[in-house]
């Protein structure tokens, strides 16, 4: 029974140190020496060149280290095997945080203050709105996190979800594409944390910005397919839109000539709204090493058919 | 008997209107109209020109309309009634938001990110941990306490530094002088929400910065007063300082030539941290008026000699 664990140097050691710890029984492997390939039964990805995958043929589970397993899903060389994906409440809190600080951000007018100290120009700033509305697109770990963190911050949440769920807590849930729209038109900021798959690429698109309430701000930390990007930069340039922060691209990172770059109202960040770190994944990973070894489902098995 | 409004910032035509409904019956003016100084009970005063008030000789009580009561008790002349300050919970909010924001922003190297995006770098951060990044809120009272508790619901690390010896939950307190060197060694974002008193005046300076461990971060939402300028140019200049964002100055509006505007590592705001909102700040203060006619103490009495 052999666990090989599949990152880039110099980060391989990082990932492989708080495992191994958790698992000293268990022998773990660390790519590119592969040992029997016939024998290794699991496979913990952070990150796998095109092939890798497909040389281990008695593979029985794979555990992958991020929240979205789209680039994983679409391989060629993905085995039949269950996945897991990584559900850390550090990565929660940290997308939390972004969230927050982009609404913020927002909310307390930084944009037009920073203009306001290039021009040397002190001028009154008109106090926030009491009521204001804070709409999530994804309700799941990552955005539920962000939703308790808005709602300390006396923020309305209100949330936008592909499929029904049995409850939200005190948050309103629109349920499905039929209730996007209604969803859009309360929101002043929205923020997207959802999974990329084939339902929700494109999502944000010229209609759907556009039943946003002129005004309304876009804080993107799902996926950079989500967003039609020239419908976004038209929303923008034609002031229906009042900024947006972005983390994700369509192209990662954006081509040295992409109009985000230099935009007045785009505040662009490295994908780096959350930062797995290896020792807090690890009792996780761990666990499901010990699960999948023992022909026990994993927990947070992707659904192939729903994409996350 | 009358209620008497002085106030440069304050629009008689907005607030007497909102403070009058929650008081029917009583009669306001809004300086200079003072009429008969005899009729005048209740001054809420906000940096009235010093000695008026000793012209009102049936004065019963002041209320001073902001949280800072530095510039009314300067006025060699006040008459010796009650002073009772404006402790208003949605400034406190405010503050409270803010001091997030910005903590938020130092925390996730959003000075670094923001660079990157005018050089059109893509590069990505590694995550800074909670742990090593400690906010410290200098000022754990009636606006100070309500900031560190917002900080910690977002999951950050929060000490708190007060003149005398304050306790809060999940919250390291430290107090007084004894207790400034190690509260600032551990501390690398300072908030600084003090009142401004002769024990406050000047107290951000070059001793109290070179306590902060090396690249540390500063966000002044007390008095401008507090920090000594030049101090802090040669901290940042010197690295000590990594950035700071400053919402109030020993002037008012800031000068255009003040060196500050176009420092790299300075953010300015134009004291709007806390906001002033009619709606809840009308009802705090006709609380105030009752309570005051009544022959009660006002809501937040002033301590003269503590100086807030």
């Amino acid at each position: 029974m052999t666990v090989i664990i599949i990152a880039q140097k110099p980060d391989q050691e990082a990932w492989y140190r708080p495992i191994q710890a958790l698992v000293p029984e268990i022998e773990i492997l660390k790519w590119p020496d592969i040992g029997d390939p016939g024998a290794v039964d699991v496979a913990v990805v952070h990150k796998a060149d095109p092939g890798i995958l497909a040389q281990f043929p008695n593979l029985k589970a794979l555990i992958g280290m991020w929240a979205g397993v789209e680039h994983i899903l679409e391989r060629p060389d993905l085995p039949d095997v269950p996945i897991a994906r990584m559900v850390d409440p550090l990565i929660a809190r940290d997308i939390g945080h972004y969230v927050v600080q982009h609404t913020l951000n927002y909310f307390r007018s930084m944009p037009l203050i920073q203009a306001n100290q290039r021009a040397h120009l002190w001028q009154h700033i008109e106090p926030p709105p009491v009521n204001f509305t804070v709409g999530l697109m994804g309700l799941g770990a990552i955005g539920k996190a962000a939703a308790d963190m808005l709602m300390n911050l006396g923020f309305t949440v209100r949330a936008w979800t592909r499929t029904a769920r049995s409850s939200g807590g005190d948050i309103p849930i629109f349920c499905g594409h039929d209730r996007l729209e209604e969803f859009l038109a309360g929101t002043q900021v929205c923020v997207c944390t959802l999974p990329l798959t084939p339902e929700t690429e494109a999502i944000i698109n010229t209609t759907r910005l556009y039943q946003l309430p002129a005004g309304a701000y876009l804080v993107n930390a799902g996926r950079g397919g989500q967003v039609v990007e020239e419908d976004l930069l038209a929303a923008l340039d034609a002031g229906h839109l009042a900024g947006a922060a972005l983390d994700v691209f369509h192209e990662e990172p954006p081509g040295a000539d992409s109009p985000f770059w230099d935009h007045p109202r785009v505040i662009m960040t490295p994908h780096n709204a959350a930062d797995p770190r290896p020792d807090s994944v690890a009792p996780a990973v761990a666990y499901n090493i010990r699960r999948a070894l023992a022909g026990q489902p994993m927990r947070n098995l992707v659904d192939r058919r729903r994409g996350y | 008997m009358a209620v008497l409004l002085i106030s440069n910032f304050h629009d008689p035509e907005i607030w007497l209107p909102a403070i009058g409904e929650h008081v029917p019956g009583i009669e306001f003016r809004f300086w200079p109209e003072i009429g008969d100084p005899a009729d005048i009970n209740v001054a809420l005063a906000y940096d009235p020109p010093p000695g008026l008030l000793a012209t009102l000789p049936n004065l019963k009580a002041i209320i001073n309309l902001f949280a800072g009561v530095d510039s009314l008790l300067s006025d060699p002349d006040l008459p010796d009634v009650p002073i009772g300050r404006m402790v208003d919970s949605a400034m406190a909010h405010d503050m409270a938001q803010y001091a997030l924001l910005h903590a938020l922003k130092y925390f996730r190297q959003m000075p670094i990110v923001e660079e990157h995006q005018r050089t059109h770098t893509w590069e990505w951060l590694k995550a800074p941990k909670v742990e090593e990044h400690t906010v410290g809120v200098m000022g754990i009272g009636a606006m100070g306490r309500p900031v560190a508790e917002m900080l910690t619901t977002v999951g950050l690390e929060v000490r708190g530094w007060s003149g005398s010896a304050r306790k809060i939950d999940g919250i390291t307190c430290f107090h007084g002088e004894a207790g400034l060197r190690a509260f600032l060694g551990g501390t690398r974002i300072l908030v600084v929400v003090l009142p401004k008193t002769d024990a406050t005046i000047g107290i951000i300076n070059a001793d109290t910065l070179a306590m902060l461990p090396r690249g540390a971060y500063l966000i002044n939402i007390g008095r401008g007063e507090q920090v000594v300028d030049e101090d802090l140019f040669a901290a940042l200049d010197s690295g000590q300082i990594t950035a700071a964002t400053l919402d109030v100055f020993r002037t008012e509006p800031l000068p255009a030539d003040n060196p500050y505007w176009d420092h790299p590592k300075v953010t300015i705001t134009p004291h709007h941290s806390g906001t002033t909102r009619v709606a809840t700040t009308s009802r705090v203060l006709a609380a105030n008026i009752r309570r005051v006619l009544a022959g009660e103490a006002p809501l937040v009495p002033v301590d003269r000699t503590r100086g807030y």
